[in-house]
């Protein structure tokens, strides 16, 4: 397997740690005048999203984890993956409700989504960072009220509920900023 | 770096400079310059000098510390001296470290570690009081300061708890250290990171482990006569009382000349006229190499060396 020496260390890395793939999120030498050099590491787990901190002995070398980043279009669900085609070679990846996660929230047919593949097969999704999707229920908004704060909660087709202006009526396509969940504004029309 | 910024930090490192002179001046310590490079380079096997060719004679080494020409001049009977040089260390480029790096090196004869601990934190002291940063000066041993941090004395731990330890403090691989770089990954993780920021802190009395250049102590051979200085949440000093026995430092380069070859590190010969210079006779005395980059650091209060120097390593 290929190996990555400590003095390669950058962010954006991906390595393995006990078994699991990481991708280094921060790299800062450590080293005494006299003595020991490290490498002290923020690395994320690719797998469960936790950030923890570890230091290697600088010279040190550690595996390379096989995980890439390919932008693919998302095609459909059908109950139990959620189906993504890469488009540039066609090829279409299956991923499952773990690798999916919450991502599924923000899912649209035909968006284009960053997968994170591990040893060929999707390990993670990220949804574009702001996706619009149309309101399927929600409370009859007020007349009027359209320069008022007030909020109201909304479901939108992928089922996520998000809190909306009063204004925002059933039926209507909303833009969402995926990052916080966070209604940005009503969808241009197309 | 904007144009005010610029003359902002050339003014205080000629500040820095100027202070750090007049305090020797005032302890009649006398200036000296010894060879940037030399023909040996350390056999320490943390640090690795940068080679430089010389036609088709043997190469050059950039000296890692001016130690080693230092105690020639003693040894050849040179009093007080200090001296403020280049340093050159590969490979050593972040935040706090600069491949190339400013030193401020002194050796005082007759010294006691007590004595050139306390020197050299009156050093940072007036160096820091050129900001108006004024911070007491407060000694511990490294013994003491571990029993404080981590509730242990980490020189009585085997091996294997001192690997559990630093296990637990997330060190990778730790099983493949020896205890030398144990005690300095557990040291500056658990202790130096928790040291209050705001004090001159003189470490003294490293495990003999980490001796380094420097005599074990009389009274407990577990100990090295060897401190630091930390201020600011980092290390800015190291000194020793000094080896003199010529016989001992030759075996502990030949250890260095053994790990290397273990660890696959470039051979670096042993610095034989050093050897040779020691057992005509180094006179007691006890010396200090203070990092003025670092120091700089503090007193202009930034993060990072980028914001410092007008000319970062990764951007010449």
């Amino acid at each position: 397997m290929a190996g990555y020496n400590t003095n390669e260390f950058r962010s954006g890395l991906k390595i393995m740690l006990d078994g699991d793939p990481y991708t280094i999120v921060e790299n800062i030498l450590v080293k005494p005048g006299k003595g020991q050099a490290f490498n002290r590491v923020k690395i994320r787990n690719l797998k469960t999203g936790r950030v923890v901190d570890k230091t290697f002995k600088s010279g040190d070398s550690v595996d390379a984890a096989d995980v890439m980043e390919v932008d693919m279009q998302y095609l459909y669900a059908d109950g139990e993956d959620w189906h993504f085609m890469d488009q540039n070679t066609f090829e279409q990846h299956a991923a499952n409700k773990t690798a999916v996660g919450d991502a599924a929230l923000w899912l649209k047919e035909q968006d284009i989504c960053v997968v994170t593949l591990y040893n060929g097969a999707p390990l993670s999704i990220q949804p574009p960072n702001f996706v619009e999707l149309k309101i399927v229920e929600t409370d009859p908004g007020l007349k009027g009220d359209t320069a008022t704060g007030g909020i109201k909660p909304a479901y939108l087709e992928t089922g996520a509920m998000v809190r909306v202006p009063l204004f925002v009526d059933q039926g209507e396509s909303i833009r969402i900023d995926t990052r916080s969940g966070e209604y940005v504004s009503r969808a241009k029309e197309s | 770096m904007s144009q005010s910024e610029l003359i902002k930090t050339l003014k205080l490192r000629a500040e820095l400079l100027a202070t750090a002179r007049s305090f020797f001046a005032q302890r009649s310590v006398l200036e000296v310059e010894t060879p940037v490079l030399g023909a040996s380079a350390v056999t320490d096997p943390n640090i690795q000098s940068f080679v430089v060719a010389d036609e088709n004679k043997p190469p050059r080494y950039l000296q890692s510390s001016p130690e080693f020409f230092m105690k020639r001049l003693l040894v050849d009977g040179a009093p007080d001296i200090y001296q403020i040089t280049k340093a050159f260390r590969q490979a050593e480029a972040g935040a706090r470290h600069n491949p190339e790096f400013t030193l401020i090196e002194w050796y005082r004869r007759q010294f006691d570690l007590a004595q050139i601990s306390q020197e050299t934190a009156e050093l940072v002291q007036q160096l820091l009081l050129i900001r108006e940063i004024s911070l007491p000066i407060q000694r511990i041993s490294y013994r003491a300061a571990c029993q404080q941090m981590l509730g242990l004395d980490l020189i009585e731990q085997s091996l294997q708890s001192l690997i559990q330890l630093a296990t637990k403090q997330g060190l990778v691989a730790a099983e493949k250290l020896p205890r030398a770089a144990l005690y300095d990954f557990i040291f500056d993780q658990a202790v130096v990171a928790r040291l209050p920021q705001d004090v001159i802190y003189i470490v003294e009395y490293y495990p003999a482990e980490q001796a380094s250049l420097a005599q074990l102590s009389q009274t407990d051979a577990q100990l090295a006569e060897r401190f630091e200085i930390f201020a600011g949440g980092f290390e800015l000093a190291n000194g020793f009382l000094e080896l003199r026995d010529a016989d001992e430092q030759r075996q502990r380069f030949q250890q260095d000349v053994q790990i290397r070859s273990e660890q696959g590190l470039p051979t670096v010969a042993i610095d034989e006229t050093f050897i040779a210079a020691l057992r005509q006779g180094l006179p007691a005395c006890a010396g200090v190499a203070l990092g003025l980059d670092r120091v700089h650091l503090i007193v202009a209060q930034v993060d990072s060396l980028d914001q410092l120097l007008p000319f970062s390593w990764s951007a010449l």
